[in-house]
């Protein structure tokens, strides 16, 4: 086993892979950016290092200061976590080169899974069905307009170098095709420093459910079973449960085995996630294969017993992987729902600044993965994911219940997040049902603001903001008791 | 002075301190004790329910609290202060004539419209990227797009101006 591993990311997945290294007894070194100087992976790692300024290209993402300090430190590992490095074919290269184990699969494999368009022709001939549409990059906007009028509107420009909604345009008609196609071209070479982009037929209405799979290098392949992450927004997922309501048993085995198939045709080993949309008649298609660890990972953790995160390190120092298929069964009903520092009502823009006041939610079967706490600060430059609440229950219903319970009990003050918003998809009758689709946010939750009515908490908001509002001006009146413990009484007299 | 004007929900609702511990909500009694750990976190039992409340923002007179899951904003104001802005909205004339304000931290990617053109409510004006997406910045109501405040290929912060419509 690895002596000490470097992880090359910050926030919550650094300080999940710090957790395992611990738990492995792997010495762990997280490194950190001038913002993240105090961030909380920056302290729970055994050893931190500084890697440069706030702009992700400075440190984060500086490919050759990290395995520069990598050698220095004598790490013999590093893992890259999700984003950033992750699925970068040539960083994991100069890994391989540089003699340091790279925590996830080869570069081949990654860049086999990397360009879309290499992707969709691989699982082509490999049996995996893929939404209809090109196979190559679109050269020009007449080469689109053709494209697009064989396949038929509506039609979705994608990315050919990644994900993540980056470069994604859908297009209804003709009309829109030139400012759609423009506009693809920009964001996918502003995301990824590749524009090329190519032409889906747009799914309506699908659900998104995709495969765990984990292989070893001897060429034992496992399925983790299914998570369905159809609760998106601006096409990224909210909220994920595993397993999926939608799918009976026969359509399980057959969308697990083409993820095992996708899998193999890459030579893929370590932990690996492969896509698919799912349409109304469960007709499922490849969408694309994420050659990493996902955000989404503690729902398969909880239904399936397996920490994932350890069997990754496990895996990249060459053992076999420590379960057999028939060992897996799903355990329970799971979900996850992402906290975000952003603005529900306003179009989910992300929202920066402190975190004044943190206090997480507990109780059997809720984890809490996070990467901030009291006194954080929220920058532009990051991500805007603040903490992660998983939970599981026997059944799907009292795993919602749970989750509505841990969200009102999660307190944070000084910025504003997607905990209120979360409650009300809970609530929401297509979600409870199972019934939802990827479009679930557009259809339900745009437009008019839905708000909380409930008298109790209204009264208690508006005697409450009364309160702070007079404090100022009428300190006379303010009365503090002080008490033994850490509360001060407040009273208007 | 010890009657407050709360905007919450869409909601009036006048809230007047008696004494120690009583406070009237439009009227009606309750028994109320308020307690502070912090600047952002109070505890507020009320007759005999409880709440935690972590306040999430303070801008003035809008107050914005999360408690129990549930995210509220609330505008606070004294009789005066509503009072003066009755004669306010009187004396002028209730046209849309506003800055648009930069809703995040981002860059000015493209502008798609020119001054002195006829911005029609929702059309997009400019194109800001954050987070390495696009988003569209439309205008909130119709009329002559005045001023645009920024260029291309410049960063702006979150509040700062973008164009005026009038």
């Amino acid at each position: 086993m690895f002596k000490k591993i470097l992880i090359a990311n910050r926030g919550e997945i650094a300080v999940r892979i710090i957790r395992a290294c611990k738990e492995l007894e792997i010495v762990s070194a997280s490194v950190y950016s001038e913002s993240d100087k105090y961030a909380l992976h920056a302290r729970l790692a055994d050893e931190s290092y500084f890697i440069g300024e706030s702009l992700p290209s400075e440190s984060y993402l500086n490919q050759d200061k990290i395995i520069q300090l990598a050698k220095a430190i004598n790490a013999d590992a590093i893992h890259p976590g999700y984003g950033f490095l992750s699925e970068n074919a040539s960083f994991i290269k100069k890994v391989e080169e540089s003699g340091i184990v790279f925590i996830g699969p080869s570069s081949k494999s990654v860049e086999m899974m990397g360009s879309k368009t290499a992707a969709r022709k691989l699982m082509k001939r490999n049996g995996v069905p893929i939404v209809p549409g090109t196979t190559e990059k679109i050269l020009s906007l007449d080469a689109a307009k053709i494209s697009a009028n064989e396949i038929g509107y509506p039609i979705l420009f994608k990315a050919s170098a990644g994900g993540g909604g980056k470069g994604m345009k859908r297009v209804f008609a003709e009309t829109e095709i030139a400012s759609a196609f423009d506009s693809a071209q920009r964001e996918a070479l502003k995301a990824f420093g590749d524009d090329a982009v190519y032409i889906e037929k747009l799914v309506e209405h699908p659900k998104h459910i995709e495969v765990q799979i984990i292989a070893d290098k001897f060429g034992n392949y496992c399925h983790l079973f299914e998570r369905e992450c159809s609760v998106q927004r601006r096409h990224q997922k909210v909220i994920e449960e595993a397993p999926s309501s939608f799918l009976d048993e026969e359509t399980r085995k057959k969308l697990t085995s083409a993820a095992i198939n996708a899998a193999k045709s890459c030579g893929y080993f370590n932990a690996g996630t492969i896509e698919f949309l799912v349409d109304k008649y469960k007709n499922f298609f490849f969408l694309e294969m994420n050659t990493r660890l996902q955000v989404e990972h503690p729902v398969t953790e909880f239904i399936s017993g397996i920490d994932l995160v350890k069997e990754q390190m496990k895996i990249a120092a060459g053992e076999p992987l420590s379960f057999k298929q028939d060992d897996l069964h799903i355990l329970g009903h799971a979900i996850e729902c992402r906290i975000y520092a952003e603005d529900p009502e306003n179009n989910f823009l992300p929202i920066t600044g402190t975190v004044e006041y943190h206090r997480l939610p507990s109780g059997p079967n809720i984890r809490v993965d996070r990467g901030i706490e009291t006194g954080s600060e929220i920058s532009r430059f990051y991500d805007p994911l603040l903490s992660k609440i998983s939970v599981m229950e026997k059944q799907r219903y009292a795993a919602i219940k749970r989750m509505d319970i841990a969200l009102s009990d999660y307190l944070i003050a000084g910025i504003k997040t997607n905990i209120t918003f979360l409650k009300r998809i809970l609530k929401n009758d297509k979600f409870i049902s199972g019934e939802y689709t990827i479009d679930l946010i557009e259809e339900d939750f745009s437009g008019v603001r839905e708000i909380c009515q409930n008298e109790d908490l209204e009264n208690a908001a508006a005697i409450f903001s009364a309160y702070l509002k007079l404090l100022p001006q009428n300190n006379k009146h303010v009365k503090v008791v002080s008490t033994s413990n850490k509360w001060t009484e407040l009273r208007y007299e | 002075m010890n009657e407050v004007y709360v905007s919450i929900n869409g909601k009036e609702k006048v809230v007047q301190f008696i004494n120690g511990n009583k406070v009237l909500v439009e009227g009606k009694e309750f028994q109320f004790d308020l307690s502070k750990d912090n600047e952002y976190h109070y505890f507020l039992r009320l007759d005999k329910k409880t709440f935690d409340i972590t306040k999430v923002a303070k801008d003035k007179n809008k107050i914005a609290i999360l408690t129990k899951g549930n995210y509220f904003e609330c505008i606070v104001r004294s009789k005066l202060e509503i009072n003066a802005e009755t004669i306010l909205a009187h004396s002028e004339k209730s046209r849309h004539k506003e800055d648009v304000v930069s809703p995040m931290p981002g860059m000015v990617l493209k502008i798609q419209k020119k001054e002195n053109e006829e911005i029609v409510i929702g059309e997009s004006v400019l194109i800001l990227e954050a987070m390495k997406m696009e988003n569209e910045v439309t205008s909130p109501f119709s009329g002559l797009l005045k001023k645009i405040y920024v260029q291309e290929n410049t960063p702006v912060e979150k509040g700062s101006k973008l164009f005026r419509i009038e």
